[in-house]
């Protein structure tokens, strides 16, 4: 919906850069200085691993790279259990580690990140527990302290997909799923398009198959329009016979969800004069970032199968 | 409610006891007109030099002196600017009826006067603007669109909120907290594209007062401001008309007698025709891949009124307004329209009981709404707002001696407010969604004031409105008292101080950093409570000589249960959307210098404000909770974006000759308070391992996400704003009537005003960001524009 608001704000304001020119310039901002925080980064679900990340925040326009917190004695404490998460020093070019990274994508940020990554970590699997408390406990090498405490909310029951083709052999996807009436509840919506990508070389002639996947929806929404009845998301006819489409319906927390509608309006304010800046969220106390739990789950579908 | 009940006693009681100690006394009233049109003319002077007594007409044209008993003749002059004075020489022996029609005068003796030194010097009622038609379309304007709203921002203690805009900040008011009528009618969104055009059609224009303080107790319902906007009501002497053709738009008036003499009709339309060109375009570009097809965009607007004299102390009118912005885009699987407007109509009466009591009763509907609509493939959604008011009041004007006007009167609105009302739906019914709430309100207002002249030195108004407002099982109950003081010091100089009390019930929705048509109106209810002020002022006029006029104002307002959002609220569609309001107070302060010159081939005005406006949040819910994540800046006061310290406006206008006359306004405005991020930081995403469950379907959607630190919101100014317009009139004098060609070259100096400041992230090859670059937006560079005009 907002996408429709501000694209046509942005088309009106485009008539009228119709009649000018050159009215965009360069100019020097002078900010204050920044007092940089720690910024925590741990999404739990269960079955796997605990993880977080530990980083600084740093002047808008200071030079961009990670500034990790390192030796930071990180705590999660769950149904009287403690894990303690321990650093890892992860090399992206040590042999073998793509089982467990994408390393490909990581080297398009090795200029800020450089070749490694610093983690904390657990082998422990994040248990099941649903809808019970998680407390998170850090404190740094030079004695600050942060804390937060999180849920993992109950995964959906289950999601349906289907298709329907219009007359040109072009197909929609409809996705349903049904909302429980009984609490109030976020989910994220993320749609992939998986796309078989064929390359043959031109000297061997041999064919290689390869899979790329398109971000087609990934957005946040909460239970408030369908208060309790089945959510359908749609597409638009954009898919043909075989296509393969992935959908990944997160249940995810409160604090999630303003993390990410303030993540998107600060980003958007940054370069929109329709955008309300906004601070961005968090429920870390003596930092910022997100401490969080979801479940998801997810569903395919071959278009035409 | 014992003090309400004896303050209206008093009010009541105050006239007769004075009257009671008078010598015998008779009244002389009536209305008076323009000759040429037979249109009442409003702020009339009438004046009997011998016994230093006088008053002016109301916003109806009519005016009441009661003076004593005369066995010798008196002249009596009326005058109103631009036009020739009338004396006449009466016996007052018994209560007298005179309308008088006034003559404009010849080109040689045309003065431009806004409002007379006399009534400001004289008059209780402080802080008011007032504009005359003529005056504003000389001024030049962006595009040659005559806009009477951009000429009231050019008036000490008001100003735009952003480059071009038509929106109105009061003294550190916010958008939603000015009032604005159009014939007794609230219009809720008085602009056009944005807040650069606004709604009003200058030709169809009678006169307009902007109320900045001090407001008389008929106003009620808004903070800040009040801008009360006359319609013409049409010529009952002769068939007329006038137009315009201009770069983006052309307009037409036409009015005339329907009984001559007695009843009249004015209609008058305007529309812009960009949408024209922008299709051209597209049509040209049809065959080209890589062309992206301009939208659709146009606005018009249509304003129309008849009036039919019942009797000579009967008047009837019915005024309307109906007013859309259109925009469409349309390709092979997208059809998006967004359409927006207001829709205006009172029905008004006006009668005269006697001499000294005159009723002007209406009844009127106002209506705004927005629709955004889309369809592609099957899908379809609609997203709207409305809100629909049907208002009843009366106001009665009861002049018992020479010494008081009371006014007073009721008022009542019915609201009905649809918000966020989405209907979304598949043609082949695999799926429909709807949202949206429907709210009622009734709003209530009794009145009563005295315009009380102690003596000739000392005049009072004290007066004493209550209001009210029902919605959500909830009654909302207001006393707001008013008061203003004026001594004379001297024949040139006065002193004036004025108190108002003012209560709103209503509240703009609006999350954005520009003036939307998608803001929202909103009501109070058991969650969210008025917004309430206090404003005191005090102030200095002194006239200098016959030409010009000095005054100076200081003013304070303090305000109550101002509404902000949470950060990223949702107010489009969200059936909880008190749950995203925070409350808090703010207070205003500045001083307020001007000057004008009224008479003469030069005349025009400087304008100096000095000014500070604050908002601090708490943290404060609807529930009247605190809660420190939504506090806005730790709950420290902040500045609101439309806060500006200083505040210049210059204007000129310079008769040349009979045909030429020259005009130019240069503004100068500090910087608006922004928010600019100052830090930023990494969000690695959900994602950025692919460990396990996380598998690479997911992985592309948030990965690594670099996000601005906004740290404190409003802690920026922007770069001052300033520019010089200039205008230049030709006038043609054909037998049929008049004309003229009105040259305006809006920011003569091409000044890179900022509109708004955004960050660009420069990225490497592979499209990481690696450093980001600040960047101004500024609308309008010198725009040159060329309208010919012509009435006849």
């Amino acid at each position: 919906m907002t996408f429709y608001i501000k694209t046509s704000f942005f088309a009106l304001l485009g008539l009228l850069f119709l009649a000018s020119c050159n009215l965009t310039q360069e100019v020097d901002l002078e900010l204050p200085e920044y007092e940089e925080q720690i910024v925590v980064e741990s999404y739990l679900e269960p079955g796997q691993p605990f993880l977080l990340t530990l980083v600084k925040s740093s002047g808008f326009f200071d030079d961009i790279e990670l500034d990790y917190v390192r030796e930071a004695t990180v705590t999660i404490t769950h149904e009287g259990n403690t894990d303690t998460l321990q650093p890892l020093e992860i090399d992206i070019l040590t042999p073998g580690i793509e089982a467990v990274l994408d390393t490909a994508l990581l080297s398009l940020f090795e200029p800020i990140i450089g070749q490694g990554l610093y983690l904390y970590g657990s082998f422990s699997l994040v248990p099941e527990f649903y809808n019970t408390d998680f407390s998170l406990q850090v404190t740094t090498k030079d004695g600050q302290k942060l804390s937060a405490v999180t849920q993992i909310p109950s995964p959906i029951e289950s999601q349906e997909m289907e298709y329907r083709f219009n007359d040109d052999t072009m197909a929609l996807v409809l996705t349903t799923f049904q909302d429980d009436p009984n609490t109030v509840d976020y989910y994220r919506r993320l749609l992939v398009e998986r796309k078989r990508v064929i390359t043959t070389d031109s000297i061997t002639m041999e064919s290689d198959t390869t899979f790329v996947n398109d971000v087609d929806q990934d957005f946040t929404i909460d239970d408030e329009v369908s208060n309790g009845g089945p959510i359908v998301f749609g597409t638009g006819f954009d898919y043909e016979e075989g296509d393969t489409l992935i959908s990944t319906l997160f249940h995810v927390t409160n604090d999630y969800y303003r993390f990410i509608a303030t993540r998107d309006a600060a980003i958007q304010a940054s370069f929109s004069p329709f955008g309300q800046p906004a601070v961005v969220y968090t429920n870390i106390t003596g930092g910022i970032g997100l401490f969080t739990g979801f479940t998801r789950r997810r569903a395919m579908i071959v278009v035409g199968e | 409610m014992k003090y309400i009940f004896s303050s209206v006693l008093i009010f009541l009681l105050l006239p007769s006891l004075s009257s009671g100690q008078s010598s015998p006394s008779h009244t002389i009233s009536g209305v008076i007109k323009a000759a040429e049109s037979g249109e009442t003319l409003i702020g009339a002077s009438i004046g009997v030099a011998s016994l230093k007594k006088g008053t002016y007409t109301n916003d109806y044209g009519f005016y009441s002196l009661t003076l004593p008993e005369s066995t010798d003749s008196i002249e009596i002059r009326f005058f109103f600017a631009g036009y020739r004075t009338e004396p006449r020489t009466i016996l007052l022996n018994q209560n007298i009826q005179l309308d008088i029609e006034l003559t404009i005068a010849s080109l040689d003796e045309v003065v431009i006067e806004a409002n007379s030194i006399e009534e400001q010097l004289n008059s209780t009622q402080m802080s008011v603007e007032r504009i005359s038609m003529e005056e504003a379309k000389r001024l030049p304007a962006l595009f040659g669109e005559v806009d009477i709203i951009k000429t009231l921002q050019l008036k000490p203690g008001v100003s735009s909120g952003s480059e071009g805009s038509s929106g109105i900040f009061v003294r550190g008011g916010g958008p939603d907290q000015n009032l604005v009528l159009l014939d007794n009618t609230v219009v809720y969104n008085p602009s056009h594209l944005f807040g650069f055009f606004s709604t009003f059609n200058s030709d169809a224009v009678k006169d307009v007062k902007l109320y900045k303080g001090g407001f008389p107790g008929q106003y009620g319902g808004r903070l800040s401001s009040v801008i009360d906007v006359k319609m013409n009501e049409g010529n009952k002497k002769k068939f007329s008309g006038a137009g315009g053709v201009g770069l983006i738009a052309s307009r037409l008036t036409l009015e005339g007698p329907i009984v001559k003499d007695k009843a009249s009709f004015m209609v008058s339309g305007r529309r812009t025709y960009v949408d024209i060109i922008t299709r051209q375009i597209n049509k040209l570009q049809e065959d080209n891949p890589d062309f992206n097809p301009i939208p659709d965009y146009f606005f018009y607007d249509f304003n129309a009124k008849v009036n039919y004299e019942l009797s000579d102390k009967d008047q009837l009118f019915l005024s309307g307004y109906f007013g859309r912005d259109k925009f469409t885009f349309k390709d092979d699987d997208f059809d998006f329209n967004f359409n927006w407007g207001n829709s205006n109509a009172t029905l008004r009466w006006n009668h005269l009981f006697s001499p000294k009591l005159f009723l002007n009763t209406s009844a009127s509907y106002s209506d705004y709404e927005y629709i955004i609509s889309n369809n592609f493939d099957i899908f379809s959604f609609e997203l709207g707002s409305r809100i629909t008011d049907g208002t009843f009041r009366t106001d009665f004007t009861w002049i018992p001696d020479n010494k008081h006007t009371v006014r007073f009167g009721a008022s009542g609105i019915y609201h009905r407010f649809i918000v966020g009302r989405l209907n979304a739906g598949a043609s082949d019914e695999s799926f429909s969604l709807e949202a949206g709430q429907t709210y009622f309100g009734g709003e209530y207002g009794l009145y009563i004031g005295d315009d009380f002249e102690v003596n000739n030195r000392v005049k009072l108004n004290a007066g004493l409105r209550l209001s009210g407002f029902s919605s959500d099982s909830t009654f909302y109950a207001g006393v707001e008292p008013r008061f203003s003081a004026r001594i004379t010091l001297s024949e040139n100089v006065s002193v004036k101080a004025s108190y108002a009390r003012m209560i709103q019930y209503l509240h703009l929705v609006s999350n954005s950093g520009a003036s939307l048509p998608t803001d929202i109106w909103y009501p109070s209810n058991r969650r969210v409570p008025p917004q309430g002020s206090h404003q005191v002022v005090a102030g200095i006029n002194i006239s200098i000589g016959e030409q010009y006029i000095l005054s100076n104002e200081i003013y304070y307002k303090w305000l109550e249960n101002q509404i902000d959002f949470r950060d990223a609220a949702n107010l489009f569609v969200n059936d909880d959307l008190d749950s995203e309001f925070v409350f808090g107070k703010g207070w205003a302060y500045g001083n307020e210098i001007y000057i004008e010159k009224t008479k003469g081939r030069l005349t025009g005005w400087i304008g100096y404000t000095l000014a500070w406006s604050f908002r601090q949040f708490q943290g404060v819910n609807p529930n009247g909770e605190v809660r420190n994540e939504d506090a806005i800046n730790d709950g420290e006061p902040i500045f609101p974006r439309n806060d500006k310290r200083h505040d210049v406006s210059v204007v000129a206008l310079y008769d040349l000759s009979k045909r030429w006359s020259i005009s130019a306004s240069w503004e100068y405005r500090s910087g608006n308070a922004t928010t600019l991020p100052i830090g930023r930081f990494f969000s690695f995403g959900p994602e950025f391992l692919n460990l396990g469950n996380a598998s690479a379907t997911d992985q592309d959607a948030n990965f690594f996400t670099l996000i601005p630190d906004f740290v404190k919101r409003n802690s920026f100014r922007m770069p001052a704003y300033h520019k010089l317009d200039i205008g230049v009139v030709f006038k043609f004098f054909p037998k049929w009537g008049e004309s003229d060609l009105t040259l305006s070259v809006y920011n003569a100096y091409n000044r890179r005003n900022p509109y708004f400041l955004y960050i660009e992230p420069q990225t490497n090859d592979q499209g990481v960001p690696i450093d980001n670059v600040a960047k101004q937006v500024a609308l309008f560079p010198v725009i040159p524009s060329i309208t010919y005009n012509f009435k006849f």
